[in-house]
C-alpha cells in the first residue's frame, strides 16, 4: 500500500470517535520513509485528540526501519492485534 | 574508496528514471546483488533501502514530481577476502538543478516530525553519504557501506563533505 492510500485510509479512522487507534502491520513487508512519515502523522493526531495510537505485528525490516529512525521509542509498539488492544 | 588489492565481484550499471514504477526494481537488484557479494539479508535491505531514499529524494524534489526525468546508478559489490570485509559502493547522479549542499540535512532525532526521514536513513544506514555538485549540471551522491561495522546502525553520521 503506498503512503498516500495509507494516510487516506486512515483519516476516517482518526476522525471517529475511537479512543484507541491499532495499526496493523502484519502484512507490510517493506516501508520507506514516506510510511513511516504517515504513521508520525497519524501518531501526532492522536496525541492532539488524546486517542492512544499503537502499531502491531511489525515483520523484521519494518521494525529495523523503525529502529534506524529511532521511532521505536516513540510508537506504541505490541506483537499481536490482541496485544494492541490492551495494551 | 576501492578496497586494495580486491576486484570488483559485481557492477551493475542503471540509466532508468527516477520514479516509483522503478524503485522496486532498483531496490531487488541492489538486494540481490549485495546478497551475491557475502552481505547479510539485514545488511542487504538496509542499503537498498538508502538507494530507495535517494532515488525518492531525487524524484520528489530534485525532479519535483516528474516522472520521465533519468538517473544514473552505479553500484559496485566487493566480496569479503581474508583481509577485507564485503564492501558496497553506490552512486547515483540526476540532472536536476544544483542545490546548495547546506540544504541537504537530516533532521534532529529528538525532532518528530515526517520531514527529513529520508536523509536520516541514509546517513543512518550507510558508512559515508557525500552529496556533490556535478561538473555541469545536476548532483551527485556517493554512498558506501562495508561489513565491519557490525552494530553502528543507530548511529547518526554527517559527513563534514555535506557541509
Amino acid at each position: 500500500m503506498e503512503s498516500t492510500r495509507l494516510r487516506e485510509s486512515l483519516k476516517p479512522i482518526l476522525d471517529s470517535e475511537s479512543s484507541r487507534i491499532v495499526v496493523d502491520l502484519a502484512g507490510v513487508k517493506y516501508m520507506d520513509s514516506s510510511g513511516i512519515a504517515t504513521l508520525i502523522e497519524a501518531l501526532q493526531i492522536c496525541n492532539q485528540k488524546s486517542k492512544q495510537f499503537v502499531i502491531c505485528g511489525l515483520q523484521d525490516g519494518v521494525r529495523s526501519i523503525i529502529e534506524l529512525a529511532r521511532l521505536d521509542t516513540i510508537f506504541v509498539i505490541t506483537k499481536s492485534r490482541e496485544e494492541a488492544l490492551v495494551a | 574508496m576501492e578496497p586494495k588489492n580486491s576486484s570488483c565481484t559485481a557492477l551493475a550499471k542503471l540509466t532508468l528514471p527516477a520514479s516509483p514504477a522503478w524503485y522496486g526494481t532498483i531496490r531487488n537488484l541492489a538486494i540481490q546483488l549485495c546478497r551475491n557479494c557475502g552481505v547479510d539479508d539485514r545488511n542487504s535491505g538496509s542499503i537498498a533501502l538508502a538507494l530507495d531514499e535517494a532515488v525518492s529524494n531525487i524524484h520528489r524534489h530534485g525532479y519535483h514530481g516528474s516522472h520521465d526525468q533519468m538517473i544514473d546508478i552505479v553500484i559496485k559489490g566487493f566480496k569479503a577476502t581474508t583481509n577485507q570485509p564485503w564492501k558496497i559502493m553506490i552512486c547515483i547522479e540526476d540532472r536536476a538543478p544544483q542545490i546548495n549542499l547546506d540544504q541537504i540535512k537530516s533532521r534532529n532525532l529528538d525532532d518528530v516530525r515526517p520531514g527529513g526521514l529520508g536523509v536520516h536513513l541514509i546517513q543512518s544506514i550507510m558508512d559515508k553519504a557525500i552529496w556533490s555538485h556535478r561538473k555541469d549540471s545536476g548532483m551527485r551522491l556517493r554512498m558506501e557501506k562495508q561489513g565491519d561495522r557490525a552494530g553502528h546502525l543507530a548511529d547518526v553520521k554527517i559527513e563534514s563533505e555535506l557541509r
